[in-house]
């Protein structure tokens, strides 16, 4: 009963993103967002409000995102379908792939760096006001 | 006989049972081609091959697997409330790199990719190769990608990562727990998470924070495109 719950309130959540995403989306149609997310924000509004208990989630939750490459599996299997593009572009596709990756990895290293030394050198300036 | 070992509790059962051994091999060998993801989805292609099974049939077998990808994204929520001291703390570099991260990855690709002769179904699929795999997936099917590619992106994206990230990290020195792992969680996952927590424990906390992040971040830039 405990496990039904918990599938209950992580499928109802989604459901309800799902329903909201739909709503936007009728209401104002060059809106298309994620209805996945959005089910994600409310169950992030719902256990920080405390309008629903950790408990009510946790096991789920940790079932899932604890083994999350296993939902994947079927995903996998099905690039058998797409073997033959595959092979024509993976060497396009991993060049892509590696030095875009060493971009981004760069530039959030870095821009994290920077906002670290400057929240550090904020806080010693405000420290000596202080002092 | 044949058609029972073709049958979809047959197919399942494998599923379980092949993903076990993935995992108990990566813990074993610790190599990132090893990941429980690779080798189930080999021995599976292997056992569709060899018992002949049709793969749509195949995917309709195993859509209830399938069906826990969008509570998946929902329950990311989770780890964001139990971390959200260290969020709060440190909320700041966490919203610049996720963010950053993103823009560089995607900006990146869309230049890179169409260069190199990609078709932009294609580009579409990598594109949000710097969000974790459920959010990605999400991301590629609305951008017009095709979403089997866009999982063996974000697996390759995320091997890759582990494999280069470290030792380029240290030859940089960059050694603060916050930037290693704002590093490893927003370009490799999962993946890189777990080998954050390898390297240092609050670099593994926060790792965990940037992968969820910089899939949020990926899918707001996602809808401007």
């Amino acid at each position: 009963m405990k496990i039904i719950q918990q599938i209950f309130f992580i499928l109802g959540f989604y459901v309800l993103g799902e329903f909201l995403a739909r709503g936007i989306s009728y209401v104002i149609p060059s809106i298309i967002v994620p209805g996945t997310l959005l089910g994600m924000l409310l169950l992030l509004i719902a256990l920080t409000t405390k309008v629903l208990k950790m408990e009510a989630v946790e096991d789920m939750g940790a079932f899932l995102t604890g083994n999350m490459s296993f939902f994947f599996i079927p995903a996998a299997v099905s690039i058998l379908e797409y073997t033959d593009l595959l092979a024509q572009t993976i060497v396009q596709i991993i060049i892509v792939i590696t030095v875009t990756l060493l971009l981004s990895f760069l530039a959030v290293a870095y821009s994290v760096k920077w906002t670290l030394r400057i929240q550090q050198l904020h806080k010693q300036r405000k420290d000596q006001t202080h002092g | 006989m044949a058609e029972f070992l073709r049958s979809q509790v047959v197919g399942i059962t494998l599923t379980f049972l092949f993903y076990i051994i993935g995992v108990k091999i990566y813990q074993k060998t610790k190599f990132p081609l090893f990941s429980p993801l690779i080798i189930s989805t080999l021995f599976l292609i292997g056992y569709i091959q060899l018992l002949g099974i049709e793969l749509s049939g195949f995917l309709t077998d195993l859509s209830g697997i399938q069906l826990f990808l969008g509570p998946l994204v929902v329950s990311l929520a989770i780890p964001i409330v139990k971390k959200m001291d260290l969020i709060k703390r440190n909320f700041i570099p966490i919203i610049v790199g996720s963010i950053v991260g993103a823009l560089v990855s995607m900006g990146s690709i869309l230049i890179l990719g169409p260069l190199l002769g990609l078709e932009m179904d294609m580009v579409y699929s990598i594109v949000p190769k710097q969000s974790t795999t459920p959010i990605a997936v999400e991301v590629s099917d609305l951008l017009g990608g095709i979403r089997p590619i866009a999982v063996v992106v974000v697996l390759l994206t995320a091997v890759i990562g582990v494999v280069l990230i470290p030792p380029i990290a240290k030859r940089l020195k960059l050694s603060d727990p916050v930037v290693l792992g704002m590093s490893l969680g927003a370009t490799a996952h999962a993946m890189g998470t777990a080998k954050a927590l390898e390297i240092d424990p609050e670099a593994g906390a926060i790792a965990g924070i940037a992968l969820v992040f910089s899939g949020i971040a990926t899918a707001i830039i996602a809808l401007f495109l």
